[in-house]
């Protein structure tokens, strides 16, 4: 595969998609830092309550610091990461979704797909450049945003810390030392990969829809499955079987049951791999049938729909 | 000669319609080839199977490569102009300029550039934000930075003004054409390129109906001026188009004698617009 051809084609990707993608993360962003200030702009500040309460929170952590509960302090820094992180992950797979459903309609819509093909860069680099574009390039943007989010509070914390450690003597320094900062964003950072595998169905199948639809793709995006799982309904109502395979075959696979939480262990559990070692559970043959099943049919409809 | 695009027995079939049927032509480097016919005759289908963006029965080989399974490899070398306004309207200039830079290994940059300093088109515009005309301009200077072997329009004017259609064809010429290279076009405005083909191809309803340089078809078919008393004596040269206006009847013959014609009225070499009429209406009739 010829990466120079894959990164300009990704690249061709983002300005297509550029203001969705500059702009949705960085209002995101600006939510989160403009809502809190706007909130005290319009209700005062109280400063007494303010110092108060941040110098109780202060205290605990300083207090948990010196029991040397590290684990603990991990914990918190990996929830507060999570709660950080959680919207911009939500908000960024409504945009991954947009993003299949649109990527190979749209430049069929505007026939600007002759233009594409008529330059040198097989159809088969095309399909895989989307799917990377969509199932991790999107992903990391999102996630750099929050990032950089959780590393702009950072800095506020350091300063609070600043005023805490020379103005009322409490410290922080140690707690920042214990936090394993850089492990819990980088434990959020490796799941990035394994979501992509374990979605790789859902994406594929996305852009299927999105080159097959000569209108309305998000409907044959969704309408299918739901004919199907109704048929299907009706069919082992009538036939009295057990229970429906697709419906089955999809709650099974994209929802994260107690049945997958057996295979972790207690230790594990607690951990901030946990999370990891849930999604890594649910990726298997399914994942590489379906997924291979679908982007084949993806790039077959690329190479023999007739456009004009 | 070695030809450059070598068709054989082409078929196409869209279920039970037959678009292409028995195609057969060999283009060499150093033609211009105009592929005529009216709408729905297989045109674009037939461009389609030599691109090979639509699948066909047949042989097609284009620069030794099939288009088909070798599509990638023969795009190095074929550049191709389906409809001008087909560029996506997000795209700015400057991006088209770099994507092509990065994909295409007969990209010359310096030389798009040049092309278009010679115009309004700014580095920073939006496809959106250009006129019809423009946006042909962008094309076609994206095209034209292609040291490509073989150029293939459809269409390439379609709905633009004169002066542009004029424009674009005289870029054609003076910044692409060379002897090594071969251009193949497809217009409804024959008239207007009529004077840079040097062969034409007439297909009618999937068939090639007439294949000839264009100096040979001048020599072969001619324009006769007949006046009213010699009608009848004309007609019986079995002419392939016979137009009626104002007491003068104009009669396009195929392969006659031109002394015999002579005799007729005044002689005259036709348009290929003369000569597309009456060979699509002889295949009508």
């Amino acid at each position: 595969m010829n990466t120079a051809i894959m990164k300009a084609s990704i690249k061709k990707e983002l300005w297509e998609f550029n203001g969705m993608l500059k702009w949705v993360p960085i209002t995101l962003a600006g939510v989160f830092i403009f809502i809190p200030l706007l909130s005290v702009l319009l209700n005062g500040i109280d400063m007494q309550r303010v110092i108060h309460e941040f110098g109780n929170i202060a205290q605990e952590l300083e207090r948990l610091t010196q029991m040397q509960q590290s684990e603990r302090l991990g914990s918190i820094f990996f929830v507060s990461a999570i709660a950080l992180f959680s919207p911009f992950i939500a908000i960024g797979f409504i945009v991954q979704v947009y993003y299949f459903v649109t990527c190979l309609f749209d430049e069929r819509r505007d026939q600007s797909v002759m233009f594409w093909r008529s330059l040198p860069v097989s159809d088969g680099m095309t399909i895989a450049s989307k799917l990377l574009t969509g199932a991790v390039v999107i992903p990391v943007i999102f996630f750099g945003a929050a990032t950089l989010l959780m590393l702009l509070l950072l800095v506020l914390g350091i300063v609070a810390s600043v005023i805490l450690s020379v103005g009322y003597d409490i410290s922080l320094w140690s707690w920042f030392a214990s936090a394993d900062i850089i492990s819990g964003i980088g434990y959020i950072w490796l799941s990035l990969v394994p979501i992509a595998i374990w979605l790789l169905p859902l994406y594929s199948w996305l852009m299927l829809a999105s080159v097959y639809a000569n209108k309305a793709p998000f409907l044959w995006a969704v309408l299918p499955i739901v004919a199907l799982l109704v048929i299907e309904t009706i069919v082992v109502h009538f036939l009295n079987i057990s229970q429906p395979f697709f419906g089955h075959f999809i709650a099974d696979y994209f929802s994260i049951t107690p049945d997958h939480l057996v295979n972790i262990s207690e230790e594990q559990e607690k951990s901030r791999s946990a999370a990891l070692q849930l999604i890594i559970a649910q990726i298997d043959y399914r994942t590489v049938l379906v997924s291979a099943g679908l982007l084949f049919s993806a790039y077959w409809f690329r190479v023999n729909k007739s456009e004009s | 000669m070695d030809s450059l695009i070598s068709i054989t027995n082409l078929n196409k079939s869209y279920g039970s319609k037959k678009v292409l049927s028995g195609v057969d032509l060999s283009l060499s480097a150093g033609q211009i080839v105009g592929l005529v016919g009216p709408n729905g005759a297989g045109k674009t289908t037939c461009l389609q199977a030599i691109l090979g963006l639509t699948d066909f029965d047949g042989d097609i080989s284009v620069l030794g490569h099939h288009p088909r399974k070798d599509r990638v490899k023969m795009l190095n070398d074929v550049a191709y102009i389906s409809d001008v306004a087909i560029l996506p309207k997000w795209l700015k200039v400057s991006q088209a300029l770099s994507y092509m830079q990065d994909i295409h290994p007969n990209f010359d940059l310096e030389k798009a550039e040049e092309f278009l300093a010679k115009t309004n088109i700014a580095n920073n515009d939006k496809v959106k934000a250009l006129s019809k005309g423009m946006v042909a301009q962008l094309h076609l200077a994206l095209i034209l930075a292609i040291d490509a072997k073989v150029l293939i329009l459809d269409e390439p004017t379609l709905g633009l003004d004169i002066l542009t259609r004029r424009q674009f064809y005289t870029h054609l010429l003076e910044d692409f054409y060379t002897e090594d290279k071969c251009i193949v076009v497809t217009t409804h405005q024959i008239e207007e390129i009529e004077h840079i083909l040097t062969d034409v191809a007439f297909i009618q309803q999937g068939k090639i109906v007439l294949a000839q340089s264009t100096d040979d078809i001048k020599e072969r078919f001619n324009l006769v001026a007949v006046t009213s008393e010699q009608v009848p004596q004309a007609d019986e040269l079995q002419p392939l188009f016979k137009n009626s206006m104002m007491g003068l009847t104009t009669m396009l013959f195929d392969n006659q004698d031109k002394e015999t014609l002579q005799g007729l009225g005044k002689v005259s070499v036709p348009s290929l617009a003369d000569v597309f009429v009456g060979v699509m209406n002889k295949e009508t009739c």
